[in-house]
């Protein structure tokens, strides 16, 4: 392994990575604030990578619109998603809720494909070239501005976190929602709001990769799980363990690619599993 | 609580009992056009089997696998290639299978049981995904191609001619299984099991050895997967054996019929595998009928949104539900309280210091 292709593999599974973090941070937020594992995450990926290239191709709006617009969709989608079928489930067991979410991803699918077809859909890249890293590497502007959307998405999480009065209730939500309602903070708002922030930043995700890799209807699935993973990897419930999570999970699978692409998931997944053996409580947490 | 009273045989066995009967008859009644409905409802005894093992393992013991796949692909696989490659005799190749699932589920399950809640997920996810890759990249398993003419089992006798031939040979394990799990549920071992579900470190106060408890039930419940993946391979379809039916969506739509049907009660995957088949099939149809080019998406969007709305309306699955219907409370000795929010997928918030 000569030195440009470690930079090079080093790049692109930081690049992969920042899309599993960012989709790990909505999946983290979910899951603070209602216990429930989310299976309709990926999804929101994929509403927000069809939603902005439909805004482009369809409705002709300039780049600079759709791909917020894509983001704005999908957070709408995950208002939606709560508001329609896990609000009436308020009673019911955890495990029926993550059910749910199963049944969420089959409608959300079928829906997008209903709207938008089958086929795969593309945008064009932000802008063509690169940065030139040492060794020679190009490093396309787009991959770029994934790691720029993660770097300003974490501290603009933790603002929202500890300097908004949305943020601490949900922060007082997923510490002990019944001391959280007597302080008057309704939950189940809290719970709504952290669906549609974070089918907005999982939207995000869909978005910034569409240009990569483009997107079709059920193209959402596995990178949900990939964000599941990450967030796990990292240690629920801690959203900057989540995102290292994350970018380790996409270095660690640009390499299995590159020792033998057959195998490349089942590399991948055999390194996840002997994390967490070695780390069952996450990378970082002790 | 009041101290359990040993049930009769006679209210244990009288639920399993209705069951076998019911799939005794069940191959003799569609007649004329609606024959095409006995190869349905074999497929439908095949994944009661499949949801019954996770009814023992998400439902009795409370650890979740979302790999579960796998298991039935072991089964299905060491079977098939042990027949067609190696030349096994069938009988052979079949008892090897099955032990293959327990005993990977033996080893994998020693490894990744003490992980809890969504870290179980995560292991069991990634352990589903890596076998499924492997039988389809690997050479040994025919890959995409899959294997062709396994040899096919039929009732010998008048039986083997009719469609019962093959319907009971699924049907009987199915049965089987689900008297299995309705004695667990009233024996003290079930006990144990839901003791354990419920609150691990109360369990381990009592003396009950935790682990062990999970590491049995974990493979008892894959050796189920593995004879459901003979079934299939030696049954259900003998003609080819392909990588398709067990990858993660189907292990998803196990966990779905499991919780579907009701993880408390004895034939709860009886219940969620008949409800998501049968609906399934309607819509298919209603969807035949409309005959046009949007309604393979239609009948998807149509078939989420009953999902939602029977999960929604029934939350402790449908099996309690239609039993209440019927005027009755379920099958004494196998109904529980329900401790479905310990189960372990819960959000597990730290005691108040």
């Amino acid at each position: 392994m000569t030195f440009p292709v470690i930079i090079l593999l080093f790049a692109k599974g930081l690049t992969v990575g920042g899309i599993y973090a960012l989709i790990s941070l909505g999946f983290n937020m979910i899951q603070r604030t209602t216990g429930i594992l989310n299976f309709a995450q990926g999804e929101f990926v994929m509403v927000g990578g069809l939603g902005a290239a439909w805004l482009w191709h369809g409705l002709g709006l300039p780049l600079a619109a759709a791909m917020p617009g894509g983001a704005l969709l999908a957070g709408l989608a995950g208002w939606l998603s709560y508001q329609a079928a896990l609000r009436p489930a308020a009673g019911a067991s955890v495990t029926i809720r993550i059910i749910i979410t199963i049944g969420l991803a089959i409608v959300l699918r079928a829906v997008a494909a209903l709207a938008w077809g089958t086929e795969p859909l593309h945008l064009p890249p932000l802008a063509e070239g690169g940065v030139t890293l040492p060794g020679g590497v190009v490093l396309d502007w787009q991959s770029v501005a994934v790691l720029a959307a993660v770097a300003a998405g974490m501290p603009a999480l933790a603002w929202f976190f500890r300097c908004t009065a949305a943020g601490r209730a949900m922060q007082a939500c997923a510490g002990n929602p019944d001391a959280a309602r007597l302080c008057g903070i309704s939950p189940d708002r809290v719970a709504a709001q952290a669906f549609a922030i974070s089918a907005f930043l999982a939207g995000g995700a869909g978005v910034l990769l569409t240009p990569m890799l483009s997107m079709s209807f059920d193209g959402g699935t596995m990178l949900g799980l990939k964000g599941f993973a990450a967030a796990v990897l990292g240690g629920v419930g801690h959203p900057a363990a989540g995102v290292a999570g994350g970018l380790a999970l996409g270095i660690l699978e640009q390499h299995a690619c590159w020792w033998s692409s057959v195998y490349k998931d089942t590399l991948a997944l055999a390194a996840v599993l002997a994390l967490l053996l070695i780390r069952p409580k996450g990378l970082l947490v002790r | 609580m009041m101290p359990p009273r040993a049930p009769s045989p006679w209210t244990i066995y009288r639920g399993p009992l209705a069951v076998l009967v019911l799939a005794l008859l069940a191959p003799w009644l569609p007649v004329g056009r609606f024959s095409y409905l006995i190869p349905l409802l074999q497929l439908a005894g095949l994944y009661t089997l499949l949801a019954a093992s996770l009814t023992l393992l998400l439902g009795l013991a409370g650890q979740i696998s979302l790999g579960h796949a796998g298991f039935f692909a072991v089964g299905a696989y060491v079977a098939g290639v042990a027949a067609t490659v190696w030349g096994w005799p069938s009988g052979v190749a079949a008892l090897a299978a099955v032990l293959a699932a327990g005993l990977l589920a033996l080893l994998c399950g020693g490894m990744i049981l003490r992980l809890r809640g969504h870290l179980l997920a995560l292991a069991t996810l990634c352990l589903g995904i890596i076998l499924h890759e492997f039988i389809l990249k690997s050479e040994l398993t025919g890959g995409a191609a899959g294997l062709y003419d396994l040899p096919e089992w039929r009732l010998p006798g008048l039986l083997g001619a009719s469609p019962a031939g093959s319907f009971y040979l699924v049907w009987g394990p199915a049965v089987l299984a689900l008297a299995w799990l309705a004695h667990l549920a009233a024996s003290p071992a079930g006990r144990v099991l839901r003791a354990v579900r419920d609150d691990e470190v109360a369990a381990a106060a009592l003396g009950v050895e935790v682990f062990r408890v999970k590491l049995k039930a974990f493979v008892a419940s894959a050796m189920m997967a593995g004879v459901a993946g003979v079934l299939y391979a030696f049954v259900q379809s003998p003609s080819y054996l392909g990588p398709e039916e067990f990858g993660l969506n189907t292990s998803v739509l196990l966990l779905l019929m499991a919780v579907l049907g009701g993880l408390d009660c004895f034939w709860g995957g009886l219940a969620g595998a008949l409800a998501v088949l049968a609906l399934r099939e309607g819509l298919t149809l209603a969807a035949g009928w409309c005959g046009f080019s949007g309604a393979v998406r239609l009948e998807q969007l149509v078939y989420g949104m009953i999902l939602i709305l029977l999960l929604i309306r029934a939350p402790k699955g449908l099996a309690p539900l239609l039993a209440r219907l019927a005027g009755r409370g379920g099958s004494p000795g196998t109904e529980v309280p329900s401790g479905l929010d310990n189960n372990g997928v819960s959000n597990h918030r730290p005691p108040p210091a």
